[in-house]
């Protein structure tokens, strides 16, 4: 080899080798960001479409020590936290009951779109599957999930009665109106609510108002007042933090508004929107002044950042589903760590209404195991299933009795939301209409919501344009005659 | 010729048309089969998905969205894609390789991953542009403003694919017979006169080939649009190819999405056919 090509080698190494390292730091600072706990590359723990990112699934098999399976259960679930509390019961039930369970974790937007394929295509690849509440009953109203009553599964009055209601189909009068088609059917239980959420909380550092000598807020009014308190932009802390992305983030983190200031419903019984109602601009308007004061990057917020913002100490008060930070906030090293009063969220003028909202497993009904997925729910529903549940999973307990041992509220993952979370389950709170037809919805009144939260509309432009596409949609379905 | 050779030789000729039958034509056809229908095949609509498409003000939005996503990404990755290469090609230029090596580096990382790492660097608190608020000067909210948004997202796009059109142009330039080029410069010729008269005949056919590719792959853009804005704020980055995803894999009416992709699909083929015929009839 020639001196000159052997210059040109070297030239040619330290180019790839900077491309290299280049492209992986690059790569490592997007990965990076895209774990927010644990070690999975998955930025699936909040309850939207905010980002997407395709990950290899994690696959746990638990199978017992001693004698050979006789049975393997199936289980496609959620990756992440969400997932984590669910492996140290499924080891115990395999224990008991001499049976592997497979335990695949795919992202939240692929678990959606894989349990719809699998389900549509009639495949039994999968005895459970975990499902937001919102989805399934898209999946009932097909008939490709079981009624999990009538396999046997027991509802147990210690469970909280809002959990058994948001699962069954159709829903309780008091959760909203049903789409025509399904009101008549007869209700069953299709579903078992049981983690991430449970529902919209207000969050406020409590440290902060003893400093100002302020008092928690009872209604939105003083909450507000305690928003503007701590805004100061050039420290920079600010006063308010919610989710603001368009679709599902802002319309959930905004909804515990329009239900305090008035809107009965969603939706009336004929799916005519309340949502553009008086009463509910006035509660989005008040969502909107909260906005007012929140980092200036609010409309693109998702969980991850809400989190960062309570981490880092840059915020005094906010909004969301528990279930998909307090994990995070809660740990040491967290700026916000022991100091946030996570409670239900103030009154408004008209009401002080809870908005429920919990993450699923559904048993698929093409299931050649349905008899054994029913044993595996009753015993994670169990007193000692949610005992293994709460204490090494970490997943707060759906069993009333269980918040009053002090294992339980005293545990520094749940003690800051007790009492909030048993009362906020016995509030009734109301979950996002029950339709087959939400996401739909979600993507149209989220996205005109975004809208006003970045000020291309007013509060009533942004809520009568989403009520008048949305009525287009319910018509063309066939929702209104 | 034997019958059984004959009959080979038949086969042979039918297996890649049977190939392109099977991966081309197939989907696209029943594509527009589906699209006669609502949801996941649950009724059979006729045209109605189509004449529902002009009054869905999400699907008009979209394809304004798109064409002017494409029509800022391709004009500008053209433009600096042809810049970035006639200015390496340059006997003046120096550390070629090394250039060369940091152009296309871009092409290295995932789209998704690039939305997600330019929503970092975009966010006006934990992004490069948070230092400007240290400074008293409040930073532009890239991805929140929505005059800014489309722009932004564009940026990411445009980062991503310039390195292809500029890899293409420099292979198109080092192709011309640098005797042509020595000889203008012997005779005088200006750089300007020199890229007129020589560069940019020489190169036209790829830049229409440059505007065709890009402007296919930039119609359906979708990953680093949904990395970093997820279609927000509002609608004002919704493109089409997002619509069809969400009616496709939210709300599971495939016919509807069908129907959009079918326009989609006439669409394409109908700047193909123009971009084209417009090019002939140059020559």
């Amino acid at each position: 080899m020639s001196q000159e090509a052997k210059k040109v080698d070297r030239r040619n190494f330290l180019n790839y080798t900077i491309a290299v390292v280049v492209t992986g730091l690059l790569v490592g600072l997007g990965t990076y960001y895209l774990t927010p706990k644990g070690g999975e590359k998955t930025v699936t723990v909040e309850k939207t479409v905010t980002s997407t990112v395709t990950v290899s699934p994690t696959i746990t098999v638990t199978s017992p020590t001693t004698t050979a399976p006789q049975k393997t259960l199936r289980v496609l679930g959620f990756s992440g936290s969400l997932g984590d509390p669910h492996i140290p019961v499924f080891d115990e039930f395999s224990k008991q009951k001499n049976v592997k369970i497979e335990y695949i974790r795919i992202g939240y937007d692929e678990l959606a779109e894989k349990a719809v394929s699998l389900l549509q295509a009639g495949s039994s690849e999968f005895d459970i599957i975990f499902q937001d509440d919102p989805f399934f009953p898209r999946l009932a109203s097909k008939g490709w999930i079981a009624p999990l009553d009538t396999l046997g599964l027991k509802k147990d009055s210690d469970v909280f009665e809002s959990l058994w209601d948001l699962g069954s189909w159709p829903t309780p009068p008091y959760m909203g109106a049903v789409p025509p088609g399904e009101r008549n059917k007869e209700p069953h239980i299709y579903a078992l609510p049981h983690c991430g959420g449970p529902g919209e909380f207000y969050g406020v550092r409590k440290d902060l108002l003893d400093q100002k000598g302020l008092s928690v807020p009872k209604n939105w009014d003083e909450a507000l007042e305690v928003a503007k308190a701590f805004y100061d932009p050039n420290k920079p802390f600010y006063g308010w933090v919610c989710r603001g992305t368009k679709g599902d983030p802002i319309a959930f983190d905004s909804m515990t508004f329009l239900y305090d200031y008035g809107m009965p419903y969603m939706f009336n019984d004929n799916w005519e929107p309340q949502f553009n109602s008086p009463e509910a601009v006035e509660g989005f308007q008040m969502f909107l002044n909260f906005a007012k004061y929140a980092p200036p990057g609010l409309p693109t917020y998702g969980a991850t950042e809400y989190a960062l913002e309570f981490i880092n100490g840059r915020v005094a008060s906010g909004m969301i589903n528990p279930g998909d930070v307090v994990a995070d906030i809660e740990k040491p090293g967290s700026a916000s760590a022991g100091k946030l009063l996570w409670m239900f969220p103030p009154a408004g003028p008209k009401a002080r209404k809870g908005v429920l909202g919990v993450f699923t497993v559904v048993v698929n009904n093409f299931s050649k195991n349905k008899d054994l997925a029913i044993d595996l729910l009753n015993y994670l529903i169990s007193e000692e299933g949610q005992m293994i549940f709460a204490t090494k999973g970490k997943g707060w307990p759906i069993r009333r009795s269980l918040w009053k041992k002090s294992e339980i509220n005293q545990d520094p993952v749940f003690k800051p939301l007790y009492p909030a979370l048993p009362d906020f389950l016995d509030s009734k709170p109301i979950p996002y209409p029950r339709t087959t037809e939400w996401l739909t919805m979600v993507d149209i009144y989220g996205g005109y919501l975004n809208a006003a939260l970045i000020g291309q509309l007013s509060a009533k432009e942004a809520l009568d344009k989403a009520a008048s596409e949305i009525t287009d949609y319910l018509k063309r379905i066939g929702y209104i005659k | 010729m034997s019958k059984d050779k004959l009959l080979l030789t038949i086969l042979f000729f039918f297996l890649p048309f049977s190939l392109m039958l099977g991966l081309s034509i197939l989907p696209t056809v029943y594509s527009i089969y589906l699209s006669f229908f609502r949801g996941m095949m649950e009724n059979f609509v006729g045209f109605n998905n189509y004449l529902y498409l002009p009054r869905d003000q999400r699907f008009v939005d979209a394809i304004q969205v798109t064409f002017k996503f494409t029509a800022i990404t391709v004009v500008s990755q053209t433009i600096i894609g042809l810049i970035l290469a006639y200015t390496l090609f340059q006997p003046e230029a120096r550390y070629k390789s090394v250039w060369q090596t940091l152009f296309i580096l871009p092409l290295a990382i995932p789209p998704v991953v690039a939305g997600v790492m330019f929503k970092i660097l975009y966010h006006p608190s934990f992004g490069p542009s948070g230092f400007l608020s240290l400074l008293g000067i409040s930073p532009p909210l890239w991805l929140e403003d929505p005059n800014l948004a489309l722009f932004s997202v564009s940026i990411i796009n445009i980062w991503m694919w310039t390195p292809f059109t500029f890899l293409v142009f420099y292979t198109g330039l080092r192709a011309i017979p640098s005797e042509i080029i020595e000889s203008a410069s012997i005779d005088g010729a200006s750089g300007l006169t020199t890229f007129t008269k020589i560069v940019y005949p020489h190169l036209k056919t790829l830049i229409l080939v440059i505007i065709i590719f890009r402007t296919m792959e930039n119609i359906l853009a979708f990953d680093e649009i949904m990395g970093s804005t997820a279609g927000g704020p509002g609608f004002t980055t919704t493109t089409i190819a997002m619509y069809v995803y969400k009616i496709a894999f939210k709300s599971w009416d495939l016919g509807y999405a069908s129907s959009i992709s079918t326009v989609l699909f006439v669409i394409i083929i109908a700047f193909i056919i123009l971009s084209i015929k417009l090019a002939y009839l140059r020559e």
